[in-house]
């Protein structure tokens, strides 16, 4: 009888740990995804306005001028 | 002589004119490349005139390779990252009093192989063309590009086209 007692309660932690170890697991995983999307599609913010600037103001002053597909020969 | 895309690009235009459609710039989008990555410099070679034709009613600027050299010297944290596709929002949504340039950047250059190159870039053109018109491209962004949220979770566990791109 303490044997059974005994045994559910360690079927439990174990089912509990190994819940536990695979929900850890996902997040790690989504985490890491989703840090590198981020990282491939990033969204402008205040930090990155420098360059954004810098490049509208490149089109401003005519330095770069809009793409114009070369004609076929 | 007109190109066979310049042909289909008027034929499709007088059609569109006649809708009443006009043109209506709605993002500055840039192509810098230093050529480090010759993979996906080719890959972005090969597909400036699909997106010079798809985003018809946008500016797009190439910088060559000097050009964008020269820029990033003054952006070192971007070096290794390019070929970067700046997409930059006319018609932004501010969100707070600071008012900056809103858009999103596409670093094609921190991706290893052609497929993961190509199926970015597939994404970048459907999301760009499908939210022409949208107010807020910066949430867009991150609901759907970046996959935040719970959706973006389970969209992320779930195995979409994406994961092709950062497994």
């Amino acid at each position: 009888m303490v044997f059974d007692r005994w045994f559910g309660s360690f079927t439990e932690v174990i089912a509990a740990v190994g819940t536990a170890a695979v929900l850890i697991y996902l997040g790690y995983a989504i985490n890491r995804r989703r840090k590198k999307l981020q990282d491939l599609f990033y969204v402008l913010g205040p930090d990155s306005t420098l360059m954004a600037e810098h490049l509208e103001e490149l089109v401003q002053r005519g330095v770069i001028r809009p793409y114009r597909e070369p004609a076929a020969v | 002589m007109k190109t066979k895309s310049a042909q289909a690009m008027e034929l499709i235009k007088s059609t569109a004119a006649a809708t009443g459609k006009t043109k209506n710039p709605r993002f500055h989008i840039f192509v810098i490349d230093t050529g480090w990555n010759a993979m996906a410099s080719k890959v972005v070679q090969e597909h400036l005139n699909m997106i010079s034709d798809l985003y018809l009613d946008d500016e797009l600027f190439v910088l060559d390779q000097p050009t964008s050299i020269a820029l990033l010297r003054y952006y070192p944290l971007q070096v290794g990252r390019d070929p970067i596709i700046a997409v930059h929002d006319l018609r932004p949504r501010h969100r707070t009093r600071i008012k900056h340039t809103h858009g999103f950047r596409l670093h094609l250059g921190i991706l290893d192989t052609e497929d993961q190159i190509l199926a970015a870039l597939r994404m970048f053109a459907r999301f760009l063309i499908t939210n022409r018109n949208a107010g807020d491209i910066d949430r867009l962004v991150r609901e759907n590009l970046q996959r935040e949220g719970l959706a973006g979770a389970i969209q992320i566990i779930a195995g979409r086209e994406h994961n092709k791109i950062i497994d």
